[in-house]
């Protein structure tokens, strides 16, 4: 009997042996032939995406992760965006600002209305700001650097914002402001939450589709035949779930989907050389950087010892080890981004200067020490961009400690020193600044501004006098010297310009008519044929 | 035996309260303020006070667990922190998703584990058994998301027959569809179940092939099959319901994982994006859910057990010493 | 024919067999019995033969001629080849060497968190069976209770929320696998205890403690042993599930769990990535389970059937 059972196990030990080879040296040469059975869904105007989880509700304002952001776009439409390319707008028609930069005039769009004929009004923009007050007790339009706004509705399509002291932010924030449909709760803010509302098909949207059905694991939208802007050409978009790791490239490449992100090169390689797919590339007007916490290790090192750290990293290995190509990412110079108005190409950045930081190390203190290096696991190639950086800092025999997080302890931890709190949780962080776009510092105006990160006081009074600047070319001049100053204080290393890139199936089209990410702002511009 | 059922009942529900603690506790022991993911630093004092009170954390940590439980007990475990919906129907909408792949799963394993048990003991020791026995150690061995990755590029990414994760296909809904789409869950969850029941089997069978009554029956000419089928199987049966029982937990534990490899919309893909995001009410439901589950079931068998075969009741006490 | 070999299989030979055994488990010591039992049984053998080979090849690991942590960009998802055995993975480092540092990692967990457990679990068990009464009975509830926990669940949870590293790794698994071993030690205390040798100990006037170390934990180790080598398999499984999920050891060390973490994104362009280290686990965990059962039939006399 013994002798079955150990005959058995060699075979099976061997034959899982034979298949490992096989299925290793194929892997160059598969995937060629496939192809042609794979396009069996009909184009019917439907548009299939896929989603990170069900959700509960629809609710516009709840969740904040881009996969919920991604779901709740073609329901609920902004304000207007600014783009590198422009002003884009969607339920507003015009934004004013005053001379002194203090008073902005918002229009909504005449024919904007929700998806049950009522029109979308002023009443609606002061019932949103209720409702954030009464939700979570602040919110983003109330208030200016902890003074407070006043709105004011002219009419039944305009309101003005009165702000205490300039922000060039505050047309950003302004513009991603989704409304929720007021009358539906008779307008009393409180109703909201928990109402169970935004988990029906009845539920009104403001965008150009509406909840058709929700089953156990898909939810459907169809598209509303009095959407002001027109008829969306996809009739029909679906989002379901799929499993974890892969599913979503099998199910692709199965035809199951009609696009899907790619972060890889090898990804990229892959598709963008098969004429059965389109690759869509729009950039993230993200910022990915490196911040030092002033609270940590740093706290009683020299500032040379941050210096080493900046002087030993080489942005474009660090491009080419996480993302492979610059098509997903470029190394980045500046603490602003391409899509801003104010971003500096010319800005010095860092250079990689190992002889120096190696010297620097040694005289600072920081050779052969151990650092607390985080990173937030939910992004994409944060994981390989810390893989390459610990190798880096090796390199100056500097040991990194690496610890991925999920999305909220990775915040919870990483903005400590920003709240004002002291931590040594971590020493060194890596984390992105989004929606870097638009006439204003955006998220680098919000963190420079404090001096908890590390910045010093100048750099401080410098950024805040850039938001607050009432002219552009008071403001250009003031960015570029923020550009050019900030590396100078050694807290923040820019790692990447990113950008989003998709893979769509041959009958896709017009993925990019928003470059706004989470993507799909305008779903007017998605073609199926 | 009604005090033996009592006593059961008693340890149940302290185990309950045991799991309700674990849960809660667990979030307190977790690195990191929970509060400060929803304060920021330029929230005034009002604000903050605003924010401590709807989270619950201006209050001691014995009267939040008390305040918790009590309301746990009504079926009410707050709202989700991330949507702001009440969790209890949230859990309630996908525990029938759930069940439905456990329901498959152990109705599965039961399913080849009795003709293949049986088969193995009948033929104990020769090629047959094991074989058997190799592929029930192969399944108790499996690391089980790893063989669903295996069985996904096999059956959807190589082969194309079966769908690569989900439960219905979008616009073609019928039973069949569902039937294929619980194919690849349902087995790999099913896998280290049917281990174990095999492996039971197997030896229960061997234990009653040499019991005197198959001698006799032997003796009267009965034909093997219909010793295993009328005489074994009967006999075999009854300790499976304690099987059952003690086999919900690598079920409901199973689940967890098999649903997020196979994007089965259930509680444990829930669970997952929770714990992702730090939705903590819906950690601690979860948690106490899958606590019930598998302390009804433990329960339930046995209760079952004691009353199906008093013989084993004794056995009990004795291997409680007494 | 049939009826013969079922006739021919019954009692009297049975009942022989076991009185061997249970002459054998009172003559020889545990460890001879272990010998014995390895160098017969082909199967234990070759188990053996299977764990041997892995063990040393990842101790061995740092002969490689690569390092299984620098980054070589022009290197990046090599296929098989000579140089490369098991190709390179999406950072150009040598699959193979990282395979057996991941090894090292996977076994290391799994066998501190099988020491941590049979520590635990002997522990418990002999102090609860040995001293008995209301002690005893409180014990065994608490084991129950911790038997009837969720535990996977609870690893989950509890890795997910605490800050995740070997350590956490090691006491999160053994916390919830300790129950059983007890249950088990227990059980064997408590049939120890009222032998005849134990009593003349104790008349003599032998301490517990004296009585419970040398006496009885030398005779229950046969339990202990398969209960170790069974607790290896499974902390060796748990820990693949906690690192498939991201819960496991940080970059850029690796077990085999996080390497088959690693390897999700590339399944469809290198299989072979999600094949080694799991087909390396399950060689691992199934060498483990069937040595601890044929330790178990060799060592229980009562298990023989």
């Amino acid at each position: 009997m013994k002798k079955r059972v150990l005959a058995i196990f060699l075979a099976s030990v061997m034959a899982l042996g034979m298949l490992a080879g096989c299925g290793g040296k194929s892997e160059e040469k598969t995937t060629d032939t496939k192809e042609e059975t794979t396009k069996d869904e009909a184009s019917d105007g439907t548009f299939t995406m896929a989603i990170d989880y069900m959700p509960d509700s629809l609710q516009p304002s709840g969740g904040g992760s881009d996969s919920f952001t991604t779901m709740v776009r073609p329901l609920y439409y902004p304000l207007y965006y600014q783009t590198s390319s422009g002003m884009e707008y969607y339920l507003a028609d015009k934004i004013e600002v005053s001379e002194d930069a203090l008073t902005y005039t918002l229009h909504l769009n005449e024919k904007a209305t929700w998806s049950d004929g009522e029109p979308i009004s002023a009443d609606d923009i002061l019932f949103r700001n209720e409702y954030s007050l009464a939700s979570s007790g602040r919110s983003s339009l109330a208030t200016v650097n902890g003074q407070e706004v006043k709105i004011t509705k002219i009419d039944e399509k305009t309101v003005e914002f009165v702000l205490p002291e300039a922000s060039a932010n505050f047309k950003n924030t302004l513009g991603s402001v989704v409304l929720l449909p007021g009358h539906a709760f008779d307008w009393d803010a409180s109703k909201v939450d928990d109402s169970g509302y935004f988990w029906n098909t009845d539920m009104v949207t403001s965008g150009p589709y509406v909840v058709g059905e929700i089953n156990d694991d898909s939810i459907i939208y169809t598209a509303r035949d009095d959407f002001f802007a027109g008829k969306p050409s996809v009739q029909k978009i679906v989002l379901r779930t799929l499993g974890s790791g892969s599913s979503k490239q099998i199910a692709f490449e199965n035809g199951e989907l009609s696009y899907m992100r790619v972060t890889t090169a090898e990804e990229l390689n892959k598709y963008a050389n098969d004429d059965n797919y389109n690759v869509t590339s729009v950039t993230e007007a993200r910022l990915n950087y490196i911040q030092f916490n002033p609270g940590g290790a740093f706290a009683t090192l020299p500032a040379e010892a941050r210096e080493a750290i900046m002087l030993a990293l080489n942005g474009q290995e660090i491009v080419d080890a996480a993302y492979g190509t610059d098509e997903l990412a470029v190394p980045a110079n500046s603490v602003l981004t391409p899509d801003q108005l104010f971003y500096n190409e010319k800005a010095p950045g860092y250079t990689q200067d190992l002889e120096k930081a190696k010297e620097l190390a040694q005289s600072s203190g920081l050779a052969g020490m151990t650092l607390k290096y985080i990173y937030n696991a939910d992004r994409a190639n944060m994981e390989a961009v810390a893989t390459v950086v610990q190798q880096q800092l090796a390199a100056i025999d500097v040991n990194l400690e690496v610890q991925g997080l999920d999305s909220p302890t990775f915040f919870s931890i990483f903005f400590a020193p920003y709240s004002g709190k002291t931590t040594d949780e971590y020493d060194i962080g890596s984390n992105g600044w989004d929606s870097e776009r638009g006439a204003c510092g955006w998220q680098a105006s919000t963190y420079m501004k404090n001096t908890g990160w590390g910045w010093s006081d100048e750099m401080a009074a410098l950024v805040k006098k850039a938001d607050a600047a009432t002219s552009q070319e008071e403001a250009q001049k003031l960015w570029d010297e923020i550009q050019e100053k900030y590396t100078e204080e050694n807290w923040l290393f820019p790692l990447t310009y990113t950008n989003y890139v998709m893979v769509s199936q041959e009958n896709i089209s017009g993925l990019d008519g928003s470059e706004v990410v989470p993507e799909f702002v305008d779903w007017m511009s998605i073609k199926v044929d | 035996m009604w005090k033996y059922c009592g006593k059961k009942i008693i340890e149940t529900l302290i185990v309950m309260l045991l799991i309700s603690f674990f849960s809660f506790a667990i979030i307190y022991i977790a690195p990191g303020d929970i509060s400060s993911m929803y304060i920021t630093a330029d929230m005034s004092e009002a604000e903050r006070e605003a924010v401590l009170e709807k989270l619950g954390a201006n209050k001691s940590l014995p009267e939040q667990y008390l305040g918790w439980l009590e309301k746990a007990v009504h079926g009410d475990f707050g709202v989700s922190l991330s949507n702001k919906a009440s969790v209890a129907p949230q859990l309630m909408r996908r525990l029938p998703t759930t069940i439905l792949l456990m329901g498959c799963a152990l109705l599965l394993s039961l399913l080849l584990a009795i003709p293949l048990g049986l088969w193995a003991g009948y033929k104990k020791n020769g090629i047959v058994d094991n074989v058997i026995s190799f592929i029930s150690y192969i399944g108790m061995s499996i690391p089980s998301f790893w063989l669903g990755m295996l069985l996904i590029i096999l059956f959807t990414a190589k082969l194309r027959i079966l769908p690569s994760g989900g439960m219905h296909t979008v616009g073609k809904e019928s039973l069949l569809d569902t039937i294929q789409h619980l194919i690849m869950p349902s087995l790999t969850l099913s896998l280290g179940t049917l281990a174990t029941f095999i492996r039971y089997i197997r030896t229960n069978t061997i234990g009653q092939l040499a019991e005197e009554y198959v001698l006799t029956a032997e003796a009267k000419g009965t034909t093997a099959p219909n010793i295993l089928r009328k005489h074994v199987l009967k006999n075999t049966l009854l300790p499976i319901i304690t099987l059952l029982g003690m086999n919900l937990a690598s079920l409901v534990c199973g689940s967890f994982i098999i649903e997020s490899v196979f994007g089965w919309p259930g509680i444990g893909m829930f669970a997952m994006s929770a714990i992702g995001q730090r939705d903590y009410p819906i950690i601690m439901a979860y948690i106490m859910l899958s606590g019930f589950i598998l302390v009804m079931g433990n329960l339930l068998a046995d209760i079952l057990y004691a009353f199906a075969d008093p013989r084993i009741k004794r056995g009990i006490d004795r291997a409680n010493g007494k | 024919m049939e009826n013969n070999i079922i006739i021919k299989d019954n009692s009297f030979q049975r009942m022989e067999h076991k009185e061997q055994e249970v002459i054998g488990a009172c003559r020889h010591s545990v460890w001879k019995d272990l010998k014995r039992e390895l160098l017969s049984n082909k199967v234990a053998l070759v188990s053996l033969i299977m764990l041997t080979i892995i063990v040393i090849a990842v101790l061995l690991a740092p002969l490689s001629p690569y390092d299984p942590y620098a980054i070589d960009v022009s290197q990046k998802m090599q296929g098989i080849s000579t140089k490369h055995w098991f190709g390179t993975d999406d950072y150009g480092r040598d699959y193979f060497t990282r395979a057996l540092y991941g090894g090292r990692v996977s076994l290391l967990v799994g066998f501190c968190a099988m020491l941590m457990t049979v520590t635990i679990g002997t522990t418990i068990g002999v102090f609860s069976g040995y001293i008995g009464g209301k002690l005893d009975m409180l014990l065994m509830r608490f084991t129950d209770i911790f038997l009837a926990l969720p535990s996977m669940l609870l690893m989950v949870v509890m890795n997910a929320l605490l800050q995740p590293g070997l350590v956490t790794l090691i006491v999160v698994l053994s916390l919830f696998s300790w129950a059983s071993v007890a249950r088990i030690t227990r059980a064997e205390t408590m049939s120890i205890k009222e032998r005849d040798y134990v009593c003349a100990v104790k008349n003599l006037g032998a301490g517990s403690l004296r009585i419970a170390i040398k006496h009885i934990v030398p005779n229950i180790l046969g339990p202990v042993i398969v209960a170790a080598s069974l607790g290896v398999a499974n902390a060796i499984l748990m820990e693949s599930s906690l690192s498939f999920l991201g819960l496991g050891v940080q970059i850029p060390v690796a077990s085999w769990g996080s390497m088959l973490q690693g390897a999700q994104s590339h399944i469809l362009d290198a299989p072979r990535l999600a094949f080694f280290p799991g087909l390396l686990i399950l060689i691992t965990v199934l060498s483990f389970n069937l040595l601890g059962d044929v330790l178990r039939t060799a060592l229980e006399p009562k298990i023989v059937e």
